[in-house]
């Protein structure tokens, strides 16, 4: 009998190695299919200068609440963090924090410079769109493992 | 006066598509014993290979675990027990020594209660190396019996596991379960273990699916490691179709043979090269019995 550590790839089956890579990887996928589909229908961004505001807005609130957690989150002591920084997975969980920080910064950074680039350029959007969906998906990622983490101090 | 050792097997396998132990084994040699010591296991020691050597086609290993807990003291009958005298540095090391057979992957391991056991041995080798990237499993051998109907059997009809869910660990990550999956796993139970039982429906021709099946060979794996992780596996299969249902203890019948002429030295340790060689006639031993 040969023994595998991870089931075989099948119809409704993913090995598990993928789903730890799709963890690490899929806001960027989401970001890269966005960018992509804004690309092809050819859309642009709002013309309104205040839309640039509000995505500056979005982006530090997000920078600042992740940066403050990150404080918290290395504070903590419970059994569960004890197990964390016993393992490799702290990597992982400072490692989407800090994902979760830059790409939001990015995005704020990104947006800043609106003001100085033609918003309505195809560059501009798409680029705009990317950062945009991948700091959603990166904040959702490290939010959702914070809440498991704290869920049984 | 003879005292006991026991020793169990295990069959090494490289995980996914990293190297052979072997190709790792001269890289340690090499090594000074400083650079030997790497912090693994759980609770993390501090663990390393005191002395590697290769003779006959086998590689003969001796591992060092250095205490930080409890130790002896300095007894006699005529005086009271007192501590030992350490220089800066020093402390008690438990020594286990391995045999590693490149030709078949089996592993033949001292078990020394204090020394470093098979998940320590398995993570101090996966994370050897910065550059390469070594990660294998130990597969525990069952005895005869056990072995033979568990490997020709006819169906598993039912699975009885115990686990410690709040661990999770570097194998689960190696495996691949993501973090917000092991932080799940770490949540579902209140209490500290859980127990499940997987049994198949009351018809003789129904059995588990592949699923559990899955589920019994990497419990196995688990088990082996020797963390603590599974409690209690056993698996009722039937041996040959129209046999009755066979339970088989998974963790209680490992393959094990006990040593009982074995004898300290002087400064009460078992010498190393009786340790190898005891190591070497359990091989031999299982080679000859068509066990291994």
């Amino acid at each position: 009998m040969h023994l595998h550590a991870h089931s075989t790839v099948g119809a409704n089956e993913i090995s598990y190695s993928m789903r730890l890579i799709w963890e690490q990887v899929y806001p960027y996928v989401f970001a890269s299919i966005a960018a992509v589909v804004w690309w092809r229908v050819g859309a642009s961004l709002p013309t309104a200068s205040v839309f640039l505001n509000a995505s500056i807005t979005i982006g530090s609130i997000i920078t600042g609440f992740l940066s403050t957690s990150m404080a918290v989150v290395m504070t903590l002591d419970s059994p569960i963090m004890q197990r964390l920084r016993e393992t490799d997975y702290i990597k992982d969980l400072t490692s989407f924090l800090g994902q979760g920080i830059w790409l939001s910064l990015s995005f704020s950074i990104w947006s800043l410079l609106g003001f100085f680039l033609d918003t309505q350029s195809t560059l501009f959007g798409v680029i705009w769109v990317a950062s945009s969906v991948g700091a959603f998906f990166a904040f959702v990622r490290i939010t959702r493992i914070m809440l498991k983490i704290i869920r049984r101090p | 006066m003879p005292e006991t050792m026991k020793v169990h097997a295990y069959r090494i396998e490289p995980f996914d598509q990293h190297g052979p132990l072997e190709d790792l084994l001269p890289d340690i040699r090499r090594d000074n014993l400083d650079d030997r010591v790497f912090l693994v296991g759980n609770p993390p020691r501090d663990v390393r290979v005191e002395d590697i050597r290769y003779r006959n086609g086998h590689w003969f290993m001796d591992f060092v675990m250095f205490r930080t807990d409890h130790g002896p003291g300095r007894a006699s009958h005529v005086a009271p027990i007192e501590g030992f005298e350490f220089e800066e540095g020093e402390t008690f090391g438990e020594e286990t020594a391995c045999m590693y057979v490149p030709d078949t992957g089996h592993l033949i391991v001292q078990y020394n209660h204090f020394g470093p056991r098979a998940g320590t041995m398995q993570d101090y080798f996966s994370s050897y190396s910065e550059d390469e990237a070594y990660a294998f499993d130990f597969l525990p051998r069952y005895d005869e019996t056990t072995e033979r109907q568990f490997q020709n059997r006819a169906s598993t009809r039912k699975v009885r596991y115990k686990i410690d869910t709040r661990f999770f660990n570097d194998r689960d990550r190696q495996a691949g379960i993501p973090l917000h999956q092991a932080l799940d796993m770490a949540n579902q139970s209140g209490g500290q273990e859980v127990e499940v039982v997987l049994s198949a429906s009351r018809s003789r021709s129904d059995a588990l699916r592949s699923r559990a099946e899955r589920m019994v060979e990497y419990l196995m794996r688990r088990a082996g490691d020797e963390s603590g992780f599974v409690k209690t596996l056993k698996v009722g299969i039937i041996p040959n179709v129209d046999d009755k249902t066979k339970t088989l203890d998974l963790i209680a019948e490992r393959l094990q043979i006990e040593f009982t002429d074995m004898r300290v030295g002087e400064d009460f340790r078992f010498p190393r090269e009786e340790r190898y060689r005891a190591l070497t006639r359990a091989f031999n031993g299982w080679r000859q019995r068509n066990i291994l």
